[in-house]
């Protein structure tokens, strides 16, 4: 005969595995709290030789984004180590396994990046323009057809350019290596966002290169990249940025960029993007 | 052996007082639940678990009623347990229907999806999958889109305005993948969505736009 204490005991375990059995069908596996992952060293990915945005001379970092970066570090609390990274592994470092926890380096938000990293933003918003010689006649898009035209790989630029243009692309890793094919002639132009050819024209010495004033096409927004996945992370981060955007990003601009205009730049801090839900 | 089964049979009878009238109530919620299609299988999910642990406790303790020595059960007894039975095995499954009839949410369709560029509207008709329009219809925009490489489908808006039986009754700003919620006022015939896309601008945003998750909640206050 069943004792009283071994009935309660069977009912425990009916209760105890049920209760297991309900938690184990709860969602994934919750995400780190964004103050304890952005905290000790955090890496952070970053162009390089980008004029005004971000450079590395005698041992120390420069740029609007390295700017971002620290000013960032500060707010939060945590010591910045910026990497340098090629325009492709903006993407592939944030969806492989690598040390790599923010990405700010002119790295446009868009539907097709959002499948694969989350971002937060925007803090800058610009369109793609085009950079020749100071001495070349190309006034509009057409008289970039049928010519070589250097974009960098993985960006933005070379997706929107190839569509529908006749043109003979010529792919390189970074935006100096461009802005070298188009000082020797090896490209007749070269496309990105126009911020960042604003930047290299403004810091270009010998004035032998210029942004074409009337090419102005599509839009770019410069996001923070953060691995999939991070609502928390993402909202953090926004926070963050409306802050920055409504207190450092006039002097910021200005400090770094000098010579460019601020005009159609500065995003509305009370209306950055939402963070996407975890997929 | 002869025994044994007359044994299993008289004990079968004994408990037939009570047996039989839960058995009418429990093929009728079976019933019930299967006709509810989806509903009910969630239904059946969540109050599965409580009457499993339920029937397991039920079964522990019979055991240990079994083994004692009790004193045969009276006619008038049975008949009030069995009464009782019956009324509660009947009453709740009656209560639930009726429930469920009045108040219980009510699945909308809203047909398929409409591909809306910049500035772009459409208007979609919600369909109720049954009972009449009263109470918040809820749904979750998705957004999506193959022009890259665009940055549309988290910024764009959608301006949602709400016509019930002719009448504009109020404008809705919903984004992609958030729930949004629309009243509906008691006694309407018909409902409209009118859906204009605002993307951000010079993006030439083409969106495809489904209102998935499409529910009337029909709170009974």
């Amino acid at each position: 005969m069943a004792t009283v204490n071994q009935v309660r005991r069977w009912i425990g375990i009916l209760l105890a595995t049920s209760v297991v059995l309900a938690s184990g069908c709860g969602e994934g596996e919750a995400e780190v709290d964004p103050e304890e992952y952005l905290s000790g060293i955090v890496s952070i990915g970053v162009n390089i030789d980008l004029p005004g945005w971000s450079e590395y001379s005698n041992g120390v970092w420069d740029g609007f984004d390295i700017t971002l970066g620290n000013w960032l570090s500060r707010e939060i609390g945590f010591d910045p180590q910026y990497v340098p990274l090629t325009t492709d592994e903006r993407m592939s470092r944030l969806t492989e396994a690598s040390e790599i926890k923010l990405v700010i380096a002119n790295f446009s938000m868009t539907d097709e990046r959002r499948e694969d990293i989350d971002f937060s933003g925007p803090y800058l918003t610009d369109a793609q323009g085009v950079m020749t010689l100071a001495g070349s006649p190309v006034r509009t898009l057409d008289d970039i057809e049928n010519k070589t035209v250097c974009v960098t790989l993985g960006s933005t630029g070379e997706t929107r350019l190839l569509a529908g243009k006749r043109i003979n692309p010529l792919s390189e890793n970074t935006i100096q290596r461009c802005v070298d094919r188009v000082r020797d002639g090896s490209a007749y132009a070269f496309s990105t966002d126009r911020v960042l050819l604003d930047g290299i024209v403004a810091h270009d010495p010998g004035r032998s290169l210029r942004v074409v004033p009337d090419i102005r096409f599509g839009h770019e927004r410069y996001g923070i990249g953060v691995r999939n996945n991070r609502p928390g992370l993402c909202n953090f981060l926004r926070g963050k940025l409306a802050k920055f955007i409504d207190e450092e990003w006039d002097d910021t601009f200005r400090s770094k960029l000098p010579g460019v205009s601020p005009k159609d730049r500065k995003p509305n801090s009370r209306d950055l993007t939402p963070c996407e839900k975890p997929s | 052996m002869d025994h044994i089964r007359g044994r299993a049979r008289h004990t079968l009878a004994q408990h037939a007082y009570w047996m039989v009238p839960l058995a009418v109530p429990t093929v009728a919620l079976t019933i019930a639940l299967l006709a509810l299609g989806e509903w009910g299988a969630n239904l059946a999910q969540v109050i599965g678990l409580p009457f499993a642990i339920y029937a397991a406790a039920s079964a522990i303790f019979a055991r240990r009623e079994h083994v004692a020595y009790r004193a045969p059960v009276s006619t008038r007894r049975k008949i009030a347990v069995g009464a009782l039975t019956l009324l509660v095995g009947a009453v709740l499954p009656a209560f639930g229907w009726l429930w469920y009839d009045r108040y219980a949410d009510v699945d909308v369709r809203f047909g398929s999806a409409s591909v809306l560029g910049e500035g772009e509207s459409v208007t979609v008709n919600p369909k109720l999958a049954r009972s009449q329009w009263r109470g918040e219809l809820t749904f979750t925009p998705a957004l999506s889109t193959d022009s890259t490489p665009g940055d549309c489908v988290l910024p764009a808006r959608l301006m949602i305005t709400t016509v019930v039986d002719g009448q504009r009754i109020g404008v809705t700003e919903a984004r992609h993948g958030v729930e949004t919620a629309i009243t509906i006022p008691d006694g309407v015939e018909q409902v409209e969505l009118n859906l204009l896309v605002k993307g951000p601008p010079d993006q030439e945003c083409v969106l495809t736009v489904a209102l998935t998750h499409a529910v009337l909640h029909r709170v009974p206050w």
